[in-house]
């Protein structure tokens, strides 16, 4: 019997354990197999990350960094959140709560005002040009952390619309290293086993495939068969977890909580997924693209978010998985100061924020700053390579040290003439 | 049955001039004695001018706030001097975010205002340096969408983002008050000043007996909102009664999607008795937006203007008993209130500027960011 246990294991523990009375339970229900040092020692080892990633461009300026009766301010007022002398905007009431537990970076300031190339950029944190297609974040982690102990697929993406798998993400990694996209937050319809089969029958199965996989594999280069079989092999490994997908049985108090909209219950089946142990959890929201009707859409969209966000920022922490996940939320660039004629606002890669939390970075500290009118960064902005070394660095990856092995091509992990945030980093 | 004028006889109004501002203008209204103009801005403040008639024998009216032009090019046509002036007033402030309401008193001389953080106030608007005869600055917990005055002057009704829609009188008190389902976006008062009309974020319209206390009829404008992805897109915009209070206006963008907005401009008349959808006109394609704001003039036809994707725009003449507007310009961008002076024969439209948007960063020469800003169009009516 393997005397390690999963990580959901651990979820499920630390959450009880959390609650004061209910510590001892917690630590009796996994029958004493681990001592509460080893399952410190473990929640230290098994890093996850929660990425957000708001399609299109979330205003700046109606959310982290407002301005308020200023030219470019906007209609909406401030208020003050949990950290004493920050504001969030009207919008983010559920985040200002959570202020204490964020790292907000203000001065970020990118190069491409471009969807097509930002977000690409942005993802892959724009190294120099090295002439291969860098891996996004999620597909960096995957490689260089691996699964967790839960064997659950290392990179996933609850996303609106089409699932499957994304072997783009990987860039030159190679496709194993993609992501593995549920459409709408929904497993794949062929997830579990079907009903007319035994499990005798279904492990059958798939001794024959394994059989079968191997002969193929004898006679191709390992790449193109390692990646389908990695995703089948997680994919079996989820079966048995499918239950993180299932909001529906959660209390209404919960899914009000969450939002009872689509980025809600996405970002409900994220932190189920994170405490059932995947190592890199991204969460999609499309539609922030506010060119037209800036002001009414942010209205409709921040707030949507920010319930969402700021539900998983509070359920993290109270489960202790806050401690060892570094979570992100962010776009391709920010949106401009100007007000177009349609009352839109358009792409803004000058001065943007991004907000963090958790495993290694400074909670309620808000880093950097744009000027008055919000139209500049104040000082030295930080490009994307330097976020990314930032990432690397809060979960314990020296990006300066540690280098990608591309055919024997050492490659930096990220711009190597950037640094992480050092204001940001505990 | 159709107004016997053909349309070909229609002689199409004159612009007589362009102000230029250095900010973006929300609703801009004439004053009931004609004498001023205001407009509430994007920055906290109202904008007013005195509208200067020029005598024949020209004398230039000093303009001080108005910017340097450079010199027309030699061959360049001139433009026929503006028989009128719009004669910038020191601007009225003490407001927060936009004000993108305002409202005169039908026989006052005072101005009510509204901002997007809840102030509802009154200024005596005549003099030099007014201040407030009366503010309320939570009349609303946030933006308030719309504020409408009866005819009779008594009651003002504004409506907001908390989904309240609150009557006053125009001395401050509160009168009455209805929450709605969602957020609201318009409000006006039947002429006989008893009912109002509002409209939500969903495009559910209703008349309310705030006397009673009572919702009268619900209206279905909800071709007036979609919901795209996890926006919802509003697209109604304004409500007014026409015909002596026999027909309810609702106007706005029927939105084919969310982020760009993209919609077209929709207009639709319903009876006020039965709630009965009698007419829906809609005046382009996906690029040009949302009917913005409706005047109605003496003759009996109705002046609207649209703002969809920047630099589009059109103002447009419509008789309601009519499928097409009888004249269209699309000469202003991005209109987005029109007022009618009190003779009828000038109308101003507020617009913002073609070139007023793009990703990142303009490249001006001097490395200045510059703003949005938003003409004030001059019109002048054929007799």
């Amino acid at each position: 019997m393997n005397p390690l246990c999963k990580p959901w294991e651990h979820a499920t523990s630390r959450r009880q354990f959390l609650g004061a009375s209910a510590g001892a339970l917690a630590f009796g229900a996994l029958g004493g197999m681990i001592s509460p040092q080893a399952a410190e020692a473990m929640r230290k080892q098994e890093k996850q990350v929660l990425f957000v990633w708001l399609d299109g461009g979330m205003s700046q300026l109606e959310s982290w960094d407002p301005k308020p009766n200023t030219e470019f301010g906007g209609p909406f007022r401030t208020i003050k959140t949990s950290v004493p002398g920050t504001h969030f905007s009207e919008l983010m009431p559920q985040c200002a709560k959570q202020a204490h537990r964020l790292c907000v970076v203000r001065n970020i300031a990118t190069k491409d005002n471009a969807h097509s190339s930002g977000v690409a950029r942005i993802q892959r944190g724009d190294p120099k040009n090295r002439g291969v297609a860098y891996p996004f974040f999620g597909s960096s982690i995957a490689k260089l952390m691996g699964p967790t102990a839960s064997k659950l697929p290392a990179y996933v993406w609850v996303k609106p619309g089409s699932g499957g798998f994304k072997a783009e993400d990987a860039g030159f990694l190679g496709p194993k290293y993609g992501s593995l996209a549920f459409g709408d937050g929904k497993p794949p319809e062929d997830l579990l086993r079907h009903a007319s089969l035994t499990v005798e029958e279904d492990e059958e199965r798939n001794e024959l495939r394994e059989l079968l996989n191997q002969r193929y594999t004898a006679q191709r280069r390992p790449t193109f068969t390692e990646a389908s079989s990695f995703v089948f092999d997680s994919a079996r490994e989820l079966m048995k977890r499918a239950d993180v997908f299932d909001t529906t049985k959660l209390p209404a108090k919960e899914l009000d909580r969450y939002g009872r909209t689509e980025i809600g219950q996405h970002m409900m089946v994220a932190r189920n997924m994170l405490e059932a142990g995947v190592r890199f959890v991204k969460v999609g929201s499309y539609g922030w693209d506010t060119h037209g009707d800036n002001f009414n859409a942010s209205a409709s969209l921040v707030p949507k978010f920010d319930r969402a966000f700021a539900a998983i920022i509070e359920d993290l922490a109270a489960t202790g998985l806050l401690d060892h996940t570094l979570v992100i939320a962010m776009s391709e660039f920010g949106r401009t100061p100007r007000i177009n004629g349609h009352v839109g606002r358009d792409h803004w890669p000058e001065a943007w924020s991004i907000a963090m939390a958790g495993c290694g970075v400074k909670a309620g500290a808000v880093v950097g700053a744009t000027n008055a009118l919000g139209t500049d960064v104040k000082d030295k902005g930080h490009d994307i390579g330097a976020v990314f070394h930032t990432w690397f660095k809060a979960l314990g990856i020296d990006s300066k040290k540690v280098e990608y092995d591309n055919n024997s091509q050492p490659l930096p992990l990220a711009h190597d003439d950037m640094e992480a945030i050092k204001e940001a980093l505990v | 049955m159709s107004d016997p004028k053909p349309a070909a006889a229609f002689i199409p109004p004159k612009e007589l001039k362009a102000f230029q501002n250095d900010r973006q203008l929300c609703v801009a209204r004439f004053s009931p004695c004609g004498h001023f103009l205001a407009a509430g801005a994007m920055e906290g403040t109202v904008r007013r001018w005195k509208v200067v008639e020029k005598p024949k024998a020209a004398v230039d009216v000093e303009i001080p706030d108005e910017p340097k032009k450079k010199p027309a090019p030699k061959n360049a046509k001139q433009p026929a001097e503006s028989p009128v002036e719009l004669v910038p007033l020191p601007h009225l402030s003490g407001f927060n975010g936009w004000v993108q309401n305002i409202a005169f008193h039908p026989k006052d001389k005072v101005l009510y205002a509204a901002d997007t953080w809840g102030k509802l106030s009154a200024v005596a608007y005549e003099a030099d340096a007014p201040k407030p005869t009366w503010e309320n600055p939570t009349a609303h917990d946030g933006w308030i969408r719309r504020l409408a005055i009866s005819a009779d002057g008594q009651h003002l009704a504004t409506c907001g983002r908390d989904q309240f829609v609150r009557i006053w009188t125009t001395a401050g008190k509160l009168v009455a008050e209805h929450r709605a389902e969602e957020e609201v976006f318009a409000v006006a008062f039947a002429p006989e000043g008893k009912v109002i009309a509002f409209g939500d974020l969903k495009g559910r319209v209703k008349t309310w007996d705030f006397g009673t206390k009572k919702l009268v009829r619900d209206f279905d404008a909800s071709v007036l909102f979609s919901v795209s992805r996890l926006q919802d897109v509003c697209g109604l915009r304004v409500v007014t009664f026409i015909d002596g209070g026999k027909s309810l206006l609702v106007g706005g963008c029927e939105p084919a999607g969310g982020g760009f907005l993209e919609g077209a401009p929709v207009l639709v008349k319903f009876d006020t008795a039965t709630g009965k959808k009698q007419s829906e006109w809609k005046f382009g394609a996906a690029k040009d937006g949302f009917v913005l704001d409706v005047a109605a003039h003496p003759d009996g036809y109705l002046l609207l203007v649209t703002s969809g994707q920047p630099g589009s725009g059109k103002i447009l003449f419509l008789r309601p008993g009519e499928k097409e507007p009888f004249f269209t310009h699309t000469g202003v961008a991005n209109c987005h209130s029109v007022t009618l002076h009190p003779d009828g024969k000038r109308f101003a439209v507020t617009a913002m500027s073609k070139a007023s948007n793009g990703n990142g960063r303009p490249k001006t020469a001097d490395g200045a960011y510059p703003g949005n800003t938003s003409p004030v169009h001059l019109f002048e009516l054929p007799a």
